[in-house]
């Protein structure tokens, strides 16, 4: 069962975290390119793969901030009328 | 007609648009270890692909964001094809099965690629948009499966990518932009070099709040907002409010949950040639 990880030890890898997951993904045809586990970033980092999925996991939800979510719907409808190759 | 075709043709009438097969010994040259089909089922040897569920074409024709995103995908159907493929083959053919599980494993993490499973299977291959899956006939697709210990003929990876559409190539000369990328620059970049894909990356943290502007994860940061709120009609208009009132009803009725954007394949050519086919 998962526990809570302290605030202190989320604030201390959050970013470190952050940039080995999937959240920005590659593709070079032919070439490999993939975020790294838990289990990956627990060994880069020196932590436990829990401990890794827990800061993970409440970085996912907490990167994005709550606007980009309210402003979401506008932004999509204005960009669901634009004309392709439009910038 | 071989087991593997016999279990397409089934996958077929149980809801599937397309179906294919890939190794479990090629997707683990390239899923690392905890995310294999083998770490679901021991002793699997290939995975029964099912692709379907896309939107309508009338959906793409709609005029609103909104109602593609509310209507574009439904998470049930596929699910319900691949749990009674697994039954099928449990029953007439003897190996173990299991339907690969839909849900992510811990936060944005899901059990296996369902997109390796599908590239590996050859329903399509890697888009400029985001990197989904582009299949030569439907476009857009959402992928489930099977796992099985029973051995069959993989399909493999298509031979031709389906992106870019040569329309794609034509702009891209002239302007340097694709449909997809011009339509999302925010989550989307690439290059497109000698009529086929240089490079492709895609930002999921941005893409996420469009695609899922009122799942799981709003409600949790609406929650949160809440809690924090010291003033109880502040509190009062986030828990009433119209955003947090959506993100509950979907989270409550399975809807809503995921691809509410579409914009990135809004205008892909590869889509829009099966749309000018209907009246």
């Amino acid at each position: 069962m998962p526990r809570f990880v302290s605030m202190n030890l989320y604030e201390r890898y959050r970013d470190a975290v952050w940039d080995l997951t999937n959240v920005r993904q590659r593709y070079d045809p032919g070439r490999k390119h993939r975020g790294l586990t838990d289990e990956e970033i627990a060994a880069k980092l020196g932590l436990t793969a829990e401990d890794a999925a827990e800061i993970r996991c409440i970085a996912e939800i907490e990167k994005t901030p709550l606007e980009a979510y309210l402003d979401a719907e506008g932004i999509k409808e204005e960009r669901f009328k634009r004309l392709p190759g439009k910038k | 007609m071989n087991s593997a075709d016999a279990i397409k043709d089934k996958a077929l009438s149980m809801g599937a648009r397309v179906v294919g097969v890939a190794s479990v010994e090629a997707i683990n040259q390239f899923a690392p270890p905890g995310y294999r089909p083998d770490d679901i089922l021991k002793g699997a040897n290939s995975v029964v692909v099912l692709g379907g569920n896309e939107p309508t074409m009338g959906a793409w024709r709609s005029g609103t964001n909104r109602v593609l995103g509310s209507i574009g995908y439904n998470r049930s159907m596929l699910g319900a094809a691949a749990r009674k493929l697994s039954y099928y083959l449990e029953d007439n053919y003897g190996y173990f099965a299991i339907p690969i599980p839909s849900g992510n494993a811990t936060g944005h993490y899901p059990y296996i690629s369902l997109k390796l499973c599908a590239e590996l299977a050859g329903l399509g291959t890697r888009s400029m948009a985001a990197g989904i899956l582009l299949n030569p006939l439907f476009g857009l697709l959402y992928f489930n499966g099977v796992i099985t210990t029973m051995p069959l003929k993989e399909d493999g990876s298509l031979a031709e990518p389906v992106c870019p559409h040569v329309s794609c190539v034509r702009l891209w000369k002239k302007r340097e932009t694709t449909p997809c990328l011009s339509s999302c620059p925010d989550c989307l970049s690439g290059e497109i070099k000698d009529g086929k894909i240089l490079w492709m990356e895609y930002r999921q943290d941005c893409c996420f709040p469009r695609a899922q502007t009122t799942a799981m994860d709003v409600f949790q940061k609406l929650l949160f907002k809440a809690v924090e709120e010291p003033d109880s009609d502040k509190r009062k208009a986030i828990l009433f409010g119209s955003h947090f009132t959506r993100a509950v009803r979907s989270v409550a009725y399975s809807s809503e949950l995921s691809a509410q954007c579409f914009n990135c394949l809004k205008r892909c050519p590869v889509i829009l040639k099966r749309l000018k086919k209907l009246k």
